[in-house]
């Protein structure tokens, strides 16, 4: 299963290499700016920051505004994950953010520096959960999901599944998923203590366990959040789960009828001038032609994109 | 055989989907956009491909030893969390690969690094031959706890899990002539660098009974020539109260409550400050040189500087008399131990420096002030602005416009020129020199594998790390915000990220390319 695993996850990775686009001919016309159009250029380029899941993003949104490759602008792009962006953006070292929901620690850094914060939802995000491809359940309640993680439904036959335990992952503190497991799916209900707290362990089962957490453990259940799963294959050879019969898609984690919302945000300080660069580019992010890219990018825009 | 099939079908038709290529990126959507946009450069995101072979098959938790991996370089290959106390913290695990881009053991340590013994002068000297390895088990109901082994750098032999080690031993220590690892819970050894042989072993158990609270503290006050070793406890009184143990006996002996503190014991002395002053004791708690100065420091090369009550410092012998007098304006006097050792007699205005045999250095003619860089190297600057690099009879001369030296290494020096954005690079054989632009911060590194110097530069305008050879060649750039700077392993250059370990050559050929499985936000 291991080898099998493997040689898919390669495959997958020899096929994604294989699809990428042709880089656009070399005689692509470059666009002249309106009169009325604002350039951004390296040197008015606002210092953005935010998680390790929208780096693609900003790379993007740099290219695209500066006409550079995505190699180029990649030492504009300095992302330092959730909590440090939040920070960054208190301590005025970064601009803007491209940033998954903070917790409540960044708030309280905010409030404590006096600073307010505009920030707009720029794409719909989500958890999901899998479970190994050979496992019989399919969806969860969310009921189902909380009783699970709180420790009070431990094996699969609770949940229409074969009779064995459920090994349920967690993610660490401190990042997005998380926060938003904590948050979106748990409420109130304390999460129990994970059962991959070894981060080293004596035996080599033990190490393949805590390592390759996601693989070949047939009873076990994760999470992440959807853009990982759904874009950066972390889900090779797992399955993802319904959950109150919902699968989660483009459409219905746009549309909120996948039943955990949460979202990507850009975000600056409330006092930004909106005619500064930070500002423009703020909008911009809302507007169709930024939400057209975010979509091009994978993520799932708030906006239904039109290209 | 049913699983082969079932992958060679998902190959089958992923090679299909791939028929068909992807079109271009979209165009500006909005006519009227008010930001200029220009969608041809953008191409798809990719994830890191990876790009490794390896030695064994299965999953690989320990060094197998073996004579023909050649060099192995620690890489960061994974990152877990561990929940404790309520918090979860994030941990990196190192595997171990060659130089060919072979994974000899998979992400299993909790740390992999060759042993550095920093000076107390903020040298480092570090040991290359040699890799610490250690991992991090679970105590079912206590604190997990860190077993490390002692390694060959070319895997070729690797001790046993059964030490543990503290960064306080490695301080102001020369490694090379021992390792100092506690070993299980009640001895202490000291390892042969060579082999992992045990050249020194002490039983720690008779110190430990004695309720010591740092019993640690121990091993970081023994030097493995010396016999005897300083220790503290705390007295019933709740007074701290200081001892030597004689480590090779188990035996020991407590001092009287004067002493205020003790130091590692150099030469068969030890320094010991008592509320009436500081003198020296052997190892029989015994006074050698008396407490009757102000101001004590260790044993160097047959000589110690102490300051009398009056302000004066002077060179004593281990027999207490008087080597030398530092001159009257001396308010200060500084030892730089390493293979050129200086000692330095720092006054308001004026320096004397002096050899390990206490012969005066005379500096070149002209010097204004001077100051000691590394390696012996003392720099003096002319009354011209230009500064002088002088070495026990070397001598290169640097115009002003060069800047001030910094630091020297393998005949090459660094300089930082006055605006402070730059840096320049000079051959001290040759003269030749290049600057190094946009450089906040310059310093030399070595390839702990082939020896190799190169220098690592920050800029604070270009927000970036770079590496340049000694021609003054870039070798490569990376961002401030990249989780780790690049760094030169075996001739390669060592790329670590959030995502991904890399192993390029300096034709930026990928070697070794692992992609690190837990995504964090």
């Amino acid at each position: 299963m291991k080898r099998i695993g493997f040689l898919l996850a390669l495959a997958l990775t020899l096929f994604l290499a294989g699809c990428q686009s042709a880089p656009p001919a070399a005689d692509t016309p470059v666009p002249t700016p309106a009169p009325d159009q604002f350039v951004f250029t390296r040197e008015n380029f606002p210092r953005l920051d935010g998680s390790t899941a929208t780096v693609p993003l900003g790379q993007a949104v740099a290219s695209v505004l500066l006409g550079e490759s995505r190699e180029s602008v990649d030492n504009l792009i300095h992302f330092n994950k959730t909590s440090s962006a939040y920070y960054n953006l208190v301590d005025g070292t970064a601009d803007l953010l491209l940033v998954a929901e903070g917790g409540e620690d960044s708030y309280a850094y905010r409030d404590s520096n006096a600073k307010t914060w505009q920030m707009e939802p720029i794409a719909a995000e989500t958890l999901v959960f899998f479970v190994n491809a050979d496992n019989p359940v399919e969806n969860l309640t969310l009921d189902q999901v909380r009783e699970i993680y709180s420790g009070r439904i431990t094996n699969w036959s609770q949940v229409g599944g074969s009779d064995a335990p459920i090994q349920a992952y967690q993610r660490p503190a401190g990042g997005g998923s998380q926060a938003i497991m904590g948050k979106e799916v748990m409420g109130d209900s304390p999460m129990m203590a994970p059962v991959n707290a070894d981060y080293v362990v004596a035996s080599m089962e033990g190490i393949i366990q805590a390592v390759r957490a996601w693989d070949d453990q047939p009873n076990a259940i994760g999470y992440t959040v959807y853009y990982y799963a759904n874009d950066m294959g972390m889900a090779d050879g797992l399955k993802l789960l319904s959950i109150d019969g919902i699968s989660p898609t483009d459409e219905t984690i746009r549309d909120g009828s996948y039943p955990i919302h949460t979202a990507y945000y850009a975000v600056m300080d409330a006092e930004t001038p909106a005619d500064s660069p930070t500002g423009i580019l703020f909008d911009w992010l809302l507007s169709q032609e930024g939400q057209n890219l975010i979509a091009h990018e994978g993520y799932v825009s708030v906006k239904e994109p039109t290209a | 055989m049913k699983r082969e099939q079932c992958l060679a079908g998902v190959l089958a038709l992923l090679l299909t989907g791939c028929s068909a290529s992807e079109p271009a990126p979209s165009p500006a959507a909005e006519s009227h956009s008010p930001v200029c946009t220009d969608w041809s450069a953008l191409t798809p995101y990719e994830t890191p491909k990876e790009h490794y072979t390896r030695r064994y098959a299965e999953f690989t938790d320990t060094v197998i030893p073996a004579d023909d991996y050649g060099p192995l370089i620690p890489f960061h290959g994974a990152t877990l969390g561990r929940s404790q106390n309520g918090w979860t913290d994030s941990f990196p695990l190192w595997g171990l690969v060659t130089l060919e881009g072979e994974v000899v053991v998979d992400p299993v340590f909790s740390s992999a690094f060759a042993p550095i013994g920093y000076q107390s002068n903020g040298q480092a000297a570090g040991l290359s031959d040699v890799l610490i390895l250690t991992k991090t088990v679970e105590v079912p109901g206590g604190e997990p706890r860190a077993l490390s082994a002692l390694c060959a750098r070319d895997g070729h032999w690797c001790t046993e899990f059964l030490y543990s080690y503290d960064w306080e031993f490695f301080f102001d220590l020369d490694l090379s002539k021992g390792i100092p690892l506690w070993k299980g819970d009640t001895q202490m050894v000291f390892l042969d660098p060579a082999d992992g042989h045990e050249l020194r072993a002490a039983d720690a158990r008779p110190y430990l009974e004695m309720g010591m609270e740092y019993p640690w503290q121990l091993l970081s006050n023994l030097r493995v020539e010396e016999r005897y070793a300083p220790f503290e406890i705390t007295a019933e009184d709740g007074t701290p109260r200081f001892g030597i143990a004689d480590l090779d006996a188990g035996t020991h002996i407590l001092l009287d409550s004067d002493i205020l503190y003790l130091s590692p014991f150099s030469q068969g002395l030890c320094q010991a400050q008592t509320v009436s002053g500081s003198g020296y004791l052997d190892g029989n708690g015994q006074w050698v040189i008396d407490p009757i100065y102000g101001q004590a420091g260790d044993f160097f090369s047959g000589a110690a500087s102490v300051r009398n009550w009056e302000g004066h410092f002077l060179f004593l012998s281990p027999d207490g008399s008087v080597l030398l007098q530092a001159p009257e304006w001396c308010t200060e006097v500084d030892l730089f131990p390493g293979s050129f050792p200086l000692w330095r007699c720092q006054g308001d205005s004026q320096s004397l420096y002096l050899d390990a045999d206490l012969t005066p250095i005379e500096l070149p003619k002209d010097t204004q002030r001077s100051q000691v860089l590394n390696d012996g190297w003392i720099a003096c600057m002319r009354s011209d602005g230009g500064w002088t690099l002088f070495r026990q009879g070397e001598t290169c001369l640097f115009s002003s416009e060069l800047g001030q030296p910094q630091t020297v290494q393998d005949g090459y020096a660094l300089l930082q020129v006055p605006d402070g954005g730059a840096w320049s690079l000079v051959c001290l054989k040759t003269g030749d020199s290049v600057s190094l632009p946009h450089s906040t911060f310059a310093d030399f590194q070595r390839d702990a594998i082939t020896g190799q110097s190169y220098i690592q530069t920050g800029s604070e305008e270009l927000q970036q790390w770079t590496l340049f050879r000694l021609d003054g060649e870039t070798i490569s750039t990376c961002p401030y915000g990249a989780s780790d700077r690049d760094s030169l392993e075996g001739g390669l250059i060592l790329r670590e990220r959030e995502d991904f370990s890399t192993l390029l050559t300096q034709e930026s050929e990928t070697v070794f390319c692992w992609s690190i499985p837990t995504p964090w936000d």
